[in-house]
């Protein structure tokens, strides 16, 4: 636990000399400000961008951010020193997703706080948001174990994230599309951030979720065991 | 006790050997130095000594744990300087020892202890990519031993650097061999292991072709029967004691001979000897 503490705080620090992860970090709620109180039109609702760019962000920044900082600690060695030190694998990943899902956390109270949401939908917004980052940060951590160097975790978590982050707002245009979209998890968290309203949920949106979150946890850890205990 | 100890140990990265039949040992206290020329395989033997490879063959233990499955206790009293430096690039030189004083549980004045020792005290604010390839190193060292370890893993740790910087280290490690820290060396460097080693071993083409202290070696290929000598009118000679005793005696009695030396050789004569290449490239 002292460790995870010790690798949350060496990310905290590393954030503002790391500006790679600070604009994922940032560049989606500043976007939805932004086009939030710049562009209002007559039958557009108001959190219409907040919304949007909230699933692109879950979509995005976790993948991106994990899959960079494991494959650029594993490159360098500094991964190795930490692990000489006895540090844990499971302590290091969770100082990570820690780091990441509580960054991207804040992201998203911004972005429901500008949306002026109710309790109810707050908490919903918060809680669907936060399944997305945790199943998001697996897979872009599974990315950072098995790439053998930043570059190569680069050109695959691209397509990934642009895969699953560009799907919902695509399939809001494309039917063809929102029946692929059916499939990823960030369809999903689109169509329940879309309502807002727990009653309205289909049960099918939940069961997929809970289905894409099982297999991505079983995917990482089976990643986890065969490539990261023995660095 | 023995800190290392490796018995028939081999390797092979896709049927390529790299390391055959190997032993090796190294006393509480001892430095010992692996030299060996460029993919002779010091690198590989470190990298199964630290338990980050595997072994095909043999066994490999570390404090008297098999280097495959080493405790925390083990990397509590060990201390790393690896090919690959693992430094924090964006953090300074402080945080990124602060990172491992943190996990260690180690109070700060040891962080400006460990900076006095490697003189980075004045860069402690800069960034590590900021750091000249000397300085570099000597974070590395700094953080290797910040834990006060009891054994070292050195893997070539002062190749391609500056001559102060080089001094520096080696200055440092005599001071650890003087607190009986043992020290496992590679280099490509004769005058190093000279300077720091208590053995050394000659690695070539993943055997170790010859064992022991440097002294003994270079005892055990010297060939006392062989002499060079310069004469007065300054030719030079070589000549063998006893086949050629007549023409010594004969220049001594003339009084020609101007310097008479014994042919002891270097290292680097009996590693040629020994394989036909060259220790240092
Ligand atoms: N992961 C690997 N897969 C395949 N071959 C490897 C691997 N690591 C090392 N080798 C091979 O093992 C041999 C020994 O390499 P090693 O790095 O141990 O040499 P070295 O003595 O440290 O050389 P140098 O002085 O240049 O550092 C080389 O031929 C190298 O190509
Ligand atoms: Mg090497």
């Amino acid at each position: 636990m002292k460790n995870t503490t010790i690798i949350l705080k060496k990310q905290i620090k590393d954030t503002i000399n790391n500006k790679a992860i600070l604009i994922q970090f940032l560049l989606f709620p500043i976007m939805s400000a932004i086009m939030t109180f710049s562009i209002q039109t007559e039958g557009m609702p108001y959190d219409y961008f907040i919304k949007m760019f909230a699933c692109m962000y879950i979509g995005m920044a976790p993948i991106v951010i994990a899959s960079g900082i494991i494959s650029e600690e594993k490159e360098s060695g500094a991964l190795r020193m930490l692990m000489y030190s006895n540090v844990k694998a499971k302590e290091y990943i969770a100082g990570i997703a820690l780091y990441i899902v509580g960054g991207c956390f804040l992201g998203c109270v911004c972005m429901a706080v500008m949306a002026s949401y109710s309790m109810t939908q707050m908490i919903v917004f918060l809680g669907v948001s936060l399944i997305g980052m945790l199943i998001s940060v697996m897979i872009g951590s599974i990315i950072g174990i098995c790439a053998s160097s930043q570059m190569k975790a680069a050109s695959w978590s691209i397509p990934v994230m642009i895969i699953f982050s560009f799907i919902p707002m695509i399939a809001s245009f494309n039917e063809t599309i929102r029946h692929i979209g059916f499939f990823f998890y960030t369809q999903q968290i689109s169509e329940m951030i879309a309502s807002l309203e727990p009653a309205s949920f289909q049960s099918v949106n939940m069961l997929l979720l809970i289905v894409y979150f099982i297999s991505s946890l079983a995917l990482f850890i089976r990643v986890y065991k065969t490539h990261l205990i023995r660095f | 006790m023995k800190v290392i100890q490796i018995e028939h140990l081999q390797k092979a990265f896709q049927n390529n050997i790299i390391l055959k039949d190997l032993r090796l040992s190294l006393e509480e206290g001892e430095c010992f130095g692996c030299l060996g020329p460029s993919g002779a395989g010091k690198t590989t033997l470190v990298r199964i000594m630290i338990g980050q490879l595997d072994i095909d063959q043999g066994r490999c233990l570390v404090f008297g744990e098999d280097s495959r499955h080493l405790s925390a206790r083990v990397y509590e009293k060990t201390g790393l300087v690896l090919d690959e430096q693992g430094l924090y690039e964006r953090m300074s030189v402080y945080d990124n020892l602060k990172i491992f004083a943190d996990i260690h549980r180690i109070e700060d004045e040891r962080i400006t202890e460990v900076l006095k020792k490697v003189d980075l005290l004045d860069e402690a604010d800069k960034k590590a990519c900021r750091l000249s390839k000397g300085m570099r190193q000597r974070l590395v060292l700094a953080r290797a031993l910040l834990h006060r370890p009891r054994l070292l893993f050195l893997d070539e740790p002062t190749s391609a650097l500056d001559p102060v910087s080089r001094h520096l280290i080696h200055h440092l490690l005599l001071t650890l061999k003087q607190q009986q820290v043992s020290i496992f060396l590679t280099t490509h460097n004769m005058q190093e292991a000279a300077l720091l080693c208590d053995r050394i071993g000659l690695l070539h083409e993943g055997s170790m072709i010859e064992e022991g202290r440097i002294d003994d070696i270079i005892e055990k290929y010297h060939n006392h029967l062989a002499l060079h000598i310069e004469l007065t009118d300054h030719r030079h000679l070589n000549l063998d004691a006893q086949k050629d005793a007549d023409d010594i005696c004969h220049y001594l009695k003339e009084g020609k001979i101007l310097k008479i030396h014994s042919n002891e050789p270097t290292l680097e004569d009996i590693f040629k000897k020994l394989t036909g290449k060259r220790l240092n490239l």
